[in-house]
């Protein structure tokens, strides 16, 4: 495991798990510790009698300690890895002790033991009565829906910046009582665009199509393929099985975990981890949703390298996956990059015409130089095609200090002329941003 | 894209008052405004064609073509600070110590090192939160700072290069700096540059520029001080006298001791038969021919109760004469003045005054004479003018009082400018783990560079015995560990 220090702090959960891991990243606050080639783990005398037992599964990056912290990973298990960063050579007992060679061989046996879980008989009648239920629901609330847009298409969205946040939050609620939570969250995110903006009127008018095109793809569904129909049904929010597509072969490969973007609302936070597959090329989100209170299970941070399975739900154009499989492994060199910014042009185009809501998407292109342009930031390729860095990127700074003025290899997130960089390679060293 | 336009103006005013035509579209999208306009409400017409609009934008989105020129930042000739280094400049900054950011930064400067390219825009950030450390930061920086440091307006780094020129041509604050580092090193030159563009200087900065001479003031700067008394400015007046009256030489301080050495006389009288002899101090003050000496800051009524007005004019002119001429006029050793002053009722209210003096023309036997008599008074400028360990001592003195304690505590601080000895910083601890309130992290942090290192065994000793004070202890004596190991990290990393 060669994690640096950034990478490590990317894993924990907010900003008071960060300061306190440092804190603990501290020989004296470890009663022991050891490591192998399977696992990390050590004791930390805590306030309590007994010291906590803090394990890490180097294998796929997973934590376990006897803290009550429901922080995920704690601060010990950040503490530790934070400590084995800095100090390999103190680590010196390679035989794991009962308790982290408990733990280590239940992970192993686990995934075998799925695979024998016999399967609940399903009442076939029931199902298929509940699915028509929500079918009704789904499709009450979409007519609903459009006589909510004609009318807002009717009286002119002129007066829209002034609405009461209950004006969206009301249409919002009803798609939820039609359980359509994916069109409730397109909805809600209307009443969030950046209304005092000069150009609010494309960014919301974008969003209110993109609503527009699902909701009429869901009316002709007849006419559109299988895959495209799972695109409509995500995007209003039916939910693909994970058991099921965890069923299916998946694409393995070695991942380069890009970056990691998260999101909170109200009590739910959303991680969005982004990846790309060094052999094949194939992009990746995986999402992972954190209810407060409760620890997440992945464990990925920007820059790792994980040989793994990765399942795609269907899609015209399949973005999200799952992980099926998974192992840390060393840097592999990335195929597949883009050569600048008309080759992801096309690809955009080709994307749009399959899939015509896509939402963003991950690049890696080839040699890009940070420029100033009219006052705001831009990435110029070799070919002097300039796309223009979304102006809320807080890192900026960063990417043009590492930059120097000079191309970088450069991953970015984003669709048609925005893209926010989230990392570059920097002296053959992918930095996260 | 004027379609777009089009739509948006559409969208703007609502189908009721505006709906699309043919000529709002483009020719690639008039078929399908054709085939879409057949059917539907004209709100529908609107969403389906603005929906083919949208995609048909998307698709035909083309990067912009543009020949920007960037500049590139020059090759290093600097090593790079390690990994672990860094990681340490992480955690300092992550616990916000500045005092220790200023040691991380100043290490990197004497170490010759930089820092890699990421961590540039948080240095010039923390930049513009520390200013005094803004030259460091640029340095270690290297040349991707310099090259950088212009892109970003928020940055107001000074880069000016301090040299000859910005006397010339510099702010007021660029040239006050400037004067005050040259008067440090080549005061005589400092002079000179002053005296040049005086007659161009208005009052207000003459009074800025005169404050920076308080450093290396002597004998040689007399003659032409005493020219700007006649100057119109009070201001310049008041700041000149400030000068000269630190100047033994100069006409006010002789004035004040011809008035002194008149109001006071030692002499020795007979006494029991003739066999011993005593000192009698007699003190009544001179007659003043000349009243202007109320205009130079010698006060006649003393905002202390009880004090004689003639009593309170000889203790000012004791504290502004330097005790050396006392010590020739008189023919006696300081501790035999101070131990005469010290004897009477009377007389003891003056001792203080040669404090004072002692302070102004740093005379630091005179300064011990005093001490020795005054064990009961903190005098907070020894701290400044004994040499450290007898300074430590003198303070260790005061710190076990609870009374006196957060006073000398707070000039030790403010005064402090290099590590203490084990045995004071214990002394420290003692008071402050008792004071948790007063001597918080902000007070830890800010003072880690006086701390002892080797104290970190001794501080479990220090909790107090009441449970909520041990507990508020154990957390400060943890976080002063993690201070003292963040100090020692950074000594051992460059």
């Amino acid at each position: 495991m060669n994690f640096t220090e950034d990478q490590i702090l990317a894993l924990a959960p907010d900003e008071s798990s960060k300061k306190a891991g440092k804190d603990l990243a501290n020989p004296n606050k470890w009663v022991s510790k050891g490591v192998n080639d399977l696992a990390i783990w050590g004791e930390c005398q805590g306030s309590g009698s007994k010291p906590y037992q803090t394990q890490i599964d180097i294998t796929d990056t997973a934590f376990k300690c006897s803290c009550p912290s429901r922080k995920f990973p704690c601060r010990h298990g950040l503490g530790l890895m934070l400590l084995y960063s800095r100090n390999k050579a103190t680590f010196t007992t390679p035989e794991m002790p009962a308790w982290v060679n408990e733990w280590i061989s239940k992970r192993a046996a686990r995934d075998d033991k799925k695979t024998d879980k016999e399967e609940k008989p399903v009442d076939a009648v029931a199902q298929a009565k509940r699915h028509e239920n929500r079918e009704k629901k789904v499709a009450d609330g979409i007519e609903e829906l459009l006589l909510w847009i004609k009318d807002i298409v009717r009286n002119g969205i002129i007066n829209l910046p002034e609405k009461p946040y209950s004006f969206w939050e009301q249409i919002a609620k009803r798609m939820i009582d039609a359980q359509a939570p994916g069109l409730a969250a397109m909805v809600k995110a209307l009443g969030q665009v950046s209304f005092f903006k000069d150009a609010w009127q494309t960014e919301f008018l974008d969003q209110l199509l993109n609503i527009y095109i699902v909701i009429s793809a869901y009316k002709n569904k007849e006419t559109l393929s299988a895959s495209l129909v799972n695109d409509v049904r995500s995007s209003i929010g039916f939910t693909q099985s994970q058991e099921e597509l965890k069923e299916q072969a998946g694409l393995t490969d070695t991942w380069l975990v890009l970056g990691k973007q998260v999101t909170e609302d109200d009590n739910l936070t959303v991680e969005k981890y982004w990846l790309h597959a060094a052999g094949s090329g194939q992009a990746a989100l995986i999402l992972q949703f954190i209810v407060r209170g409760q620890g997440g299970q992945l464990s990925l941070t920007p820059g790792m390298f994980i040989e793994a399975t990765l399942v795609f739900y269907s899609s015209a154009m399949p973005l999200r996956a799952i992980i099926k499989k998974q192992l840390t492994t060393a840097a592999a060199p990335l195929n597949n990059v883009f050569s600048g910014w008309q080759e992801i042009s096309e690809t955009e185009t080709d994307v749009d015409a399959k899939l015509p809501f896509t939402q963003v998407k991950p690049y890696v292109v080839n040699q890009v130089t940070p420029v100033m342009h009219e006052k705001s930031w831009w990435l110029a390729d070799k070919n002097n095609d300039l796309i223009r860095v979304n102006e809320n990127f807080k890192n900026i700074w960063k990417l043009v200090a590492i930059s120097g003025g000079k191309p970088l290899t450069t991953a970015v997130v984003g669709k048609e002329n925005v893209y926010e960089p989230i990392g570059a390679w920097h002296n053959e060293t992918y930095k996260s941003l | 894209m004027e379609f777009w336009d089009n739509i948006i103006h559409t969208a703007l005013l609502g189908t009721d008052k505006r709906q699309l035509r043919l000529q709002d579209v483009n020719e690639d999208l008039a078929a399908a405004f054709t085939s879409i306009n057949e059917s539907g409400d004209k709100e529908e017409q609107y969403l389906n064609m603005a929906a083919v609009a949208f995609n048909y934008r998307k698709c035909g989105n083309q990067p912009l073509k543009k020949n920007v020129l960037q500049t590139v930042a020059e090759a290093e000739t600097k090593v790079y600070c390690s990994a672990a280094t860094v990681g340490v400049l992480n955690d300092i900054i992550s616990i916000e110590s500045q005092s220790l950011f200023g040691l991380w930064i100043k290490e990197c400067v004497g170490a010759n090192q930089i820092i890699q390219p990421e961590y540039i825009p948080l240095l010039f950030d923390l930049g513009m939160k520390y200013k005094w450390l803004q030259q460091e930061i640029l340095t270690v920086s290297g040349n991707r700072g310099k090259w950088l440091l212009p892109f970003n307006e928020a940055w107001k780094f000074d880069t000016t290069v301090a040299d000859e020129s910005l006397w010339q041509t510099g702010t007021v604050e660029q040239r006050r700096c400037f004067l005050k580092e040259l008067r440090k090193t080549a005061p005589a030159k400092a002079m000179a540059l002053l005296q040049q563009t005086w007659p161009l200087e208005n009052a207000n900065t003459k009074t800025e520029l005169l404050k920076q001479l308080k450093v290396n003031i002597g004998d040689e700067d007399v003659a032409w001080l005493q020219q700007l008394l006649s100057e119109k400015g009070q201001k310049v007046k008041d700041e000149t006298l400030v000068l000269l009256k630190q100047i033994p030489i100069s006409n006010i301080v002789q004035l004040y001791w011809s008035i002194l050495k008149q109001s006071i006389s030692i002499r020795k009288e007979k006494g029991f038969l003739g066999l011993v002899s005593k000192d009698v101090i007699e003190i009544k003050l001179a007659d003043i021919e000349d009243e202007a000496i109320f205009k130079t800051g010698i006060e006649k009524i003393s905002s202390e109760k009880g004090v004689v007005e003639n009593d309170f004019i000889i203790y000012q002119l004791i504290a502004a004469v330097p005790p050396g001429l006392l010590k020739t006029h008189y023919q006696l050793s300081y501790s035999e003045i101070i131990e005469r002053f010290n004897k009477s009722a009377e007389t003891k209210y003056f001792v203080s005054a040669f404090g004072i003096a002692a302070n102004t023309f740093k005379d630091v036997e005179m300064l011990r004479a005093v001490l020795a008599v005054s064990a009961d008074q903190f005098y907070p400028e020894a701290l400044l003018l004994l040499p450290l360990a007898e300074s430590e001592q003198y303070a260790r003195e005061f710190l076990g009082s609870q009374q006196s304690a957060d006073a000398v505590l707070h000039y030790l601080v403010t005064y402090g400018k290099q590590q203490w000895s084990l045995q004071i910083t214990i002394d420290i601890f003692k008071h402050t783990a008792k004071n948790n309130y007063t001597y918080n992290r902000l007070f830890y942090k800010h003072n880690i560079l006086l701390f002892a290192a080797d104290v970190l065994p001794e501080l479990p000793q220090f909790a107090p015995d009441e449970v909520y004070a041990k507990e508020a202890w154990v957390k400060s004596s943890g976080f002063i560990a993690q201070l003292i190991n963040l100090r020692t990290q950074t000594l051992k990393a460059f």
